[in-house]
């Protein structure tokens, strides 16, 4: 049931670098632009300042300009993944049977096999991390879901259902600051 | 003389006594003997079995060659097991099954079409569609003892007409004797006369059998004598089947540097690379001929032999009414087809298996690994070692040719792990497949500028600020430490640009723009990060350690770029998926695990800039070869010593070294002996693009040369991942100094020259 619904919320990922979930507070404006000014980067130039270093000021060797900007994105951009392919799903699906019936190590080993298939499948490592939180290994857990929640994109169901594998994870593990800050963005991202 | 008589009677009866004792301790031994015959079987060493399903990212191409290693035969019409046939759109094979640790994946039949660079149908013979396959793995390596090396059958799992094949030929009443035969002899000294010369030999399959098991090979009276006492006695205590059994796994078939072939499942496998089941009457006549001289008839070396005396059991067993005439002669006329071993077609793996090994120390003794009949599943990847070893052969070629390797004793390390999985899938541990030094695991290296990257992932981490664009000065540095001497590190090609950006610095792998970066962000906060990121930084903290002079091993380098290349997320090298014993219990299996190694946002901004290294920066000719976005880092240290290389696609990452085993100056350089090992290693292999997906905190806004925000339509603006804190560029706004950027004039507004 969990599977099916994240199949048709993958369906609706198209693209995933707009967006931004937050804008993190502004820590150091001294040299960042504001709104103002939207030449940003050019302000300052990052040297060595350390009174320990001397410039030789004589020497120099030959300056070459900087060279033009590689694109470095591919020439047709492959469509993002839109839906998890039917050996996933078949093995996904194996796992939930072998885990209902107790085998968390059969579960596994059809998981990281599907892991294998689509290593860049969120829906995958949060198969992981619930099964590992399941098994007990709540450090896996977590990092698993991180992981998870790094692949994730524009996603925000499943980034939802990542946060609360780490909160739960983080309350195993002691970890209750850790937990509840999880928490608030797991409702961040259910929003 | 009747009291002799009776002293000699007393003596007789004595003796018989004695005898018979004699014989009954020999008999409960002997007994005792056969039943704990349990051919003990070496440990097995597999390949990742192939997996298919739709969508998977295989050519038709690449599938026949992994059915050639595993020997599939190519035939017309529909395949058996062991076979495929190739048609318009696909193929279709009978596949052999395997019992994987996970679940038993049958004998089956299916067909398999193809859609350019992937798997576009996968069927059973119903044309009912399957979700996915697996087939069975490739045998890499044995690990065995003297005698613990053998593939053992039962007698059902011989072909049917096997076992009448050899009694006709090896021991005509076997059935009928008693352990040793009279007629047998005789009629084999008759055949021997009508065919003549000595085609048959007396003992029976019996006799031969305690000859391999309990006495030695001199041919001497007393001995002969000794074996058919044995030979009666086995025959009395055992069953025909359990005495044919014992023959068809202990019978001696040829030898292979100190390996022994015995039995006919071992020699199946030696000969034809396929199980026994699947041979063909002209390769089971082969392989029965063998038993008379596995030597002097080995296929291999002596064709004509081998045929000869095939073509002999074949008359034999036609002339007994075993087969017919005609099939005789049909299988007469076969060619010999034994095909080169895989190791032939792409190479050994010995540094892989030393991996596995060492993987392996701690949970079992080298006793156990070459005893117990254990079945190791590792995830070698038999694609990515062949194109691993044709870049070795390469580099090689290309050093010897402009004069770099005029003693061939450059050595090279080289592996390349699935970055998602951490798992090994090749690896190279020298120049040649013989086992010595492991360079991959044992040798440690300067890295040179293969930390570069790691320099710069942390002075991102240490402020978050910095991006692709971020400038960074490229001026002379020298920098006194605390011993009073000077360091002033050069850039490679003895230039300088005055200023740069931050990606620049990976992707041309500027070192004084480096020394800039750390002091600049702070040289203490760097190194504490990068020895978190696990590059060894030396007890009185050397400023050098930006530039390289870490040393680590192929396999640590490896596993650090593992890390960055994952968004940040370190999973644990390893070559082991699972072990089970004999009986198919899992032994041992290291699950999946992920920990952070650095912030995801430091990792694929990182990631992005060894994406600009592999398309214009020191590894282009890498990212030239392939139309996927790769990434790369070069790495070249003082004198030319070490050449290193890191290359990733979408999926794999890989990592060669290349130096002297005494670390002398070399003139090596990363790009040119290091470079070609990786980048042919990706050959034949679909390759992906890097991803683009970005994790929270960066989006893909776009950059002008001088590294300013500015709107996509501006002319020169590339895409970047950045901090989302920054304001995006408004519509038309190409920034400062673009007008004149073209040929760099900008430089002079911000910096005066």
């Amino acid at each position: 049931m969990r599977l099916g619904l994240s199949v048709v919320c993958m369906a609706f990922v198209v693209g995933c670098t707009q967006t931004p979930v937050s804008r993190p507070p502004v820590v150091d404006a001294s040299w960042r632009a504001n709104e103002d000014d939207r030449v940003v980067s050019s302000t300052r130039v990052i040297s060595m300042s350390s009174p320990n270093i001397q410039r030789e000021k004589g020497e120099r060797n030959e300056v070459t300009p900087i060279e033009p900007i590689a694109k470095i994105e591919p020439i047709d951009q492959p469509k993002q993944q839109t839906e998890i392919p039917p050996a996933v799903l078949s093995l996904l699906e194996q796992a939930d049977q072998l885990k209902t019936a107790g085998d968390l190590a059969g579960a596994s080993s059809r998981l990281e096999r599907a892991q294998r298939i689509a290593p860049t499948e969120p829906e995958v490592y949060f198969q992981l991390s619930s099964l590992r939180l399941e098994q007990g290994n709540h450090e896996d857990a977590m990092n698993i879901a991180l992981q998870g929640v790094d692949l994730s994109g524009t996603d925000q169901a499943m980034k939802r259902d990542l946060y609360t594998v780490i909160a739960r994870a983080r309350d195993a593990l002691g970890d209750s600051a850790g937990a509840t800050e999880a928490r608030r963005l797991a409702r961040a991202a259910g929003s | 003389m009747n009291r002799w008589w009776h002293l000699f009677l007393k003596l007789s009866l004595t003796l018989l006594v004695a005898v018979g004792l004699g014989l009954v301790y020999l008999n409960a031994h002997l007994t005792r003997q056969f039943e704990s015959l349990s051919w003990a079987v070496g440990a097995k060493i597999f390949a990742r079995p192939l997996e298919l399903y739709q969508g998977a990212p295989f050519t038709l191409d690449q599938v026949r060659f992994e059915l050639d290693l595993l020997n599939y035969q190519n035939v017309k019409g529909r395949p058996g097991q062991g076979q495929y046939q190739l048609d318009d759109q696909g193929i279709q094979v009978g596949i052999r099954g395997h019992a994987f640790p996970d679940g038993v994946e049958p004998d089956r039949f299916v067909r398999i079409d193809f859609a350019p660079r992937q798997v576009s149908a996968l069927t059973d013979g119903r044309a009912q569609p399957l979700d996915i396959i697996r087939f069975e793995p490739l045998v890499l390596a044995q690990l065995s003892g003297a005698h613990a090396d053998r593939e053992i059958i039962r007698l059902n799992e011989l072909p049917p007409r096997f076992v009448d094949l050899l009694i006709a030929v090896e021991d005509r009443g076997f059935y009928d004797h008693a352990g040793i035969s009279v007629t047998g002899i005789l009629r084999a000294a008759l055949n021997n006369v009508l065919a003549g010369r000595f085609a048959q030999g007396g003992s029976t399959l019996t006799q031969q059998l305690v000859k391999n098991l309990y006495l030695t090979r001199e041919r001497t009276l007393s001995r002969k004598a000794l074996e058919a006492i044995y030979a009666i006695l086995i025959d009395a205590g055992f069953s025909k089947e359990r005495i044919l059994e014992a023959y068809v796994n202990e019978v001696f078939l040829g030898q292979w540097g100190n390996r022994a072939i015995h039995g006919f499942g071992t020699a199946s496998q030696f000969y034809f690379g396929r199980p026994i089941n699947e041979l063909s009457l002209s390769q089971q006549a082969l392989l029965i001929g063998l038993i008379k001289g596995p030597s002097a008839l080995n296929p291999r070396r002596f064709p004509e032999r081998a045929i000869e005396r095939r073509n002999l059991v074949l008359t034999l067993a036609a002339s007994q009414g075993v087969i017919t005439q005609t099939a005789a002669e049909a299988a007469s006329k076969r060619s010999l087809s034994v095909p080169k071993s895989p190791a032939d077609r792409i190479g050994r793996f010995p540094g892989y298996v030393s991996v596995v090994r060492r993987e392996l120390t701690h949970d079992y003794s080298s006793k156990q690994l070459t005893m117990a009949g254990l079945k190791i599943y590792t995830a070698l990847d038999p694609q990515v070692h062949r194109g691993l070893v044709e870049g070795r052969k390469q580099s090689l070629a290309r050093l010897r040719d402009i004069g770099l390797d005029a003693t061939a004793e450059v050595q090279l390390g080289a592996l390349v792990v699935d970055i998602p999985t951490g798992e090994i899938q090749a690896v190279l541990a020298g120049r040649d497949h013989r086992i010595g030094f492991h360079r991959v695991l044992d040798a440690r290296r300067q890295i040179g500028s293969l930390v570069k990257p790691f320099v710069v992932a942390a002075a991102i981490e240490q402020d978050t600020d910095l991006h692709a664009g971020s400038l960074v000065r490229d001026e002379a540095v020298s920098i006194l430490d605390d011993q009073g001497a000077v360091w002033a590190p050069k850039n490679y090609d003895r230039t300088e640009q005055g200023v740069v950006r931050l990606e620049t610095v990976i992707a041309n792998s500027i070192n004084q723009a480096t020394v800039h970066l750390a002091f600049g962000v702070g040289l203490d906060p760097i190194l504490e990060r990068l020895q978190t990121y696990g590059i060894p930084v030396g007890p009185t903290k050397p400023p050098a350690t930006v530039l390289g002079v870490s040393e680590m091993s192929p396999y640590q380098v490896a596993s650090r770029y593992q890390g960055l290349l994952n968004q940040g997320h370190l999973a644990p090298l390893k070559a082991v998926r699972t072990v089970v014993d004999e009986t198919g219990r899992t032994l041992s299996k290291r699950p999946f695990q992920s920990s952070r190694l650095m912030t995801a946002r430091a990792a694929v901004q990182v990631d992005h800039m060894m994406r600009v290294g592999a398309k214009v920066g020191t590894g282009r000719a890498f990212g030239s070869r392939y139309a996927e976005v790769m990434a790369s880092k070069t790495g070249t240290t003082d004198d030319g010593r070490d050449a290193w290389f890191v290359g990733a696609d979408g999926r794999r990452l890989g990592v060669a070294w290349v130096g002297f085993d005494d670390n002398r100056k070399a003139g090596l350089v990363g790009s040119v002996a290091a470079l070609p090992v990786i980048t042919d290693a990706f050959q034949y292999v679909q390759r992906s693009n890097r991803s683009s997906t970005l994790p929270d905190g960066l989006r893909y806004s776009w950059i002008n040369q001088s590294g300013q925000i500015v709107d996509q339509s501006c002319e020169g603006a590339e895409k970047r991942p950045l901090p989302i804190d920054y304001p995006e560029a408004r519509a038309g706004d190409c920034g400062a100094g673009d007008s004149d950027s073209q040929d760099g004039r900008w430089l002079k507004n911000w910096f005066g020259g």
